[in-house]
């Protein structure tokens, strides 16, 4: 039986962490037979978490392995995705290696950290750097990806990463919310925009998902009294999300758009 | 490779119309091997639309044998939702034929008709049964059916069909709105209370999807169409496939969500 699929292209922006959804991603879709291009920033090794040095993790190269041994194809490019001659070079690379491209899974974000503090004491730059990396980052890699589904001509998907944090303001999250509330506002104008281009545009947001980005908050106390406050009684795996953006990627998908869709244990249910 | 809802035991109400989201929903379910108990209000035959008549359709017999075709087991029954007597048969019989249930997708709904007048024109009967349906029946069939899915340990997936009309509110849908916003409001309460139950409470709100509930506004279907920011309605199986997927394992950590599938046009939560 012919995989969902096949004959497709998928890009996933930052998917270079062992644990993370942008790696389950690309895993997931390259699954269903997909062609999937990935990127990172090329992080210092040195800065790997412990259980990626413990077994040789290599960053993006190692995500596209794991899509080799799902029996698809896998590229990577190193990617500053608010650099627009970046972002050029992956989209080009991508139509040369792989002749078309479907859809666009934005998941890169600046990692978690010396964002999370009061509104008044956070860093000037440290505030642009988390929204230029969504929000511009984003735009940037919808804008060029989705002149070529146009061109194409036979649809398209683009999935967006947002959170939890976009739909509900949180005490030091200032930086965080702005970016992840801007994003759904993007979702739907592009959903807009695109949607007789038979091009789909959703996000998806998720609440507290175990993943490396959110090793900074440890896991003990504080990580075991937030997950017994999510109704489901547990936070979600990088596979749980993964498996929702794969559905929205497929043909069964098509009548979905503009939306931003909670993945979350039920924590946040009424927006 | 083993079918993703083998020995899953579904219930589906509202499933006898030809063109419809429960058929739909029935018949993607045991596509992925499920064994599915289809419900209907033994619909008369004389009141089938001309496209049913044609083709010999059966009410929920006919879908009951969509779905033996996809190699799933099916039983029928005929329940009105609102009736706590109806609805303990309904369940005792799936139980008596199947041993368990997993699934309860809460479709069925009153027909779309004289329910779309302005509130002065609303008579209080017709009122009372679209709420009545929507939400009495939503309760009990999952007040009854949690009941076994507690007992029986291992989790359940509910599926509430909601609507647009739970998300916006719109002059001539008042009975409507009221009922599908109170879907959403159940599907949350019923979420917090079930989470640690390891029971998945979503809703899906479809906007104009082409079923024969529908065919009373074929007049304006065009319009409708060209209002849809991807310019078309939707299709019974768009909604179907999705509220499968709703019961997968792999979604389990949606849970307490109303989520829109409308070809973008409402993008509210």
């Amino acid at each position: 039986m012919k995989k969902e699929l096949e004959g497709k292209t998928a890009i996933v922006t930052g998917a270079g962490r062992l644990r993370g959804i942008g790696r389950a991603t690309a895993v997931a879709l390259g699954r269903l037979g997909a062609n999937i291009v990935i990127t990172g920033t090329g992080r210092d090794p040195e800065t790997f978490p412990e259980d990626e040095k413990n077994i040789g993790w290599n960053d993006i190269e190692s995500t596209a392995e794991q899509i080799r041994n799902e029996g698809s194809l896998a590229k990577t490019i190193i990617t500053d995705i608010t650099k627009e001659s970046d972002v050029e070079i992956l989209i080009q690379s991508t139509l040369e290696t792989f002749d078309s491209l479907d859809i666009l899974v934005n998941n890169a974000a600046a990692p978690y950290g010396e964002d999370r503090v009061p509104i008044v004491e956070i860093e000037n730059e440290i505030f642009k750097k988390v929204i230029n990396t969504k929000v511009y980052g984003s735009f940037l890699c919808s804008k060029l990806a989705a002149r070529i589904m146009i061109s194409q001509n036979t649809g398209g998907r683009i999935i967006n990463l947002s959170s939890s944090a976009g739909k509900e303001g949180s005490a030091r999250m200032g930086a965080y919310n702005a970016a992840n509330f801007a994003i759904e506002g993007f979702t739907q104008a592009l959903a807009k925009e695109l949607a007789l281009d038979k091009i789909t545009v959703n996000s998806v947001c998720p609440g507290m998902t175990e993943t490396s980005r959110l090793d900074p908050i440890g896991r003990g106390a504080l990580w075991k009294s937030r997950a017994d406050n999510i109704p489901m009684g547990r936070v979600g795996t990088d596979e749980e999300v993964a498996d929702l953006i794969a559905f929205l990627s497929t043909d069964k998908a098509r009548f979905i758009t503009g939306q931003s869709i909670n993945i979350n244990g039920g924590s946040v249910t009424s927006r | 490779m083993e079918k993703e809802l083998k020995g899953k035991v579904a219930i589906v109400t509202g499933a006898g119309r030809l063109r419809g989201i429960g058929r739909a929903a029935a018949v993607a379910l045991a596509k992925l091997g499920a064994d599915v108990v289809v419900t209907g209000t033994g619909r008369k035959p004389e009141n089938y639309p001309e496209d049913e008549k044609a083709v010999g359709w059966k009410d929920v017999e006919s879908v009951a044998d969509l779905i033996r075709a996809e190699g799933s087991k099916a039983l029928t029954v005929i329940a009105d939702v609102t009736n706590k007597s109806d609805v303990k048969n309904m369940i005792d019989q799936t139980i008596k034929e199947f041993g368990r249930i997993d699934i309860l997708i809460n479709n069925a709904a009153y027909a779309r008709a004289e329910d779309r007048v302005p509130i002065l024109d609303l008579n209080e009967n017709v009122f009372q049964k679209v709420v009545d349906i929507k939400l009495t029946g939503t309760f009990l069939c999952t007040k009854g059916v949690i009941e076994h899915m507690i007992k029986q340990g291992d989790g359940g997936k509910i599926v509430n069909i909601s609507s647009s009309a739970g998300k916006k509110g719109t002059a001539n849908f008042l009975a409507y709105n009221a009922g599908n916003f109170g879907i959403i409001g159940m599907t949350q309460s019923m979420a917090r209370e079930l989470g640690p139950e390891n029971i998945n409470v979503n809703a899906v709100c479809p906007g104009a999807v082409d079923t024969s509930r529908m065919d009373v506004v074929r007049d304006d279907w065009d319009k409708m169409a060209a209002n849809t920011p991807i310019g078309r309605n939707g299709t019974d199986e768009e909604v179907g496939d999705f509220c499968v997927y709703l019961c997968t394992e792999a979604a389990s950590w949606i849970h307490g969500q109303s989520i829109n599938l409308n070809g973008g046009t409402i993008m509210e939560h």
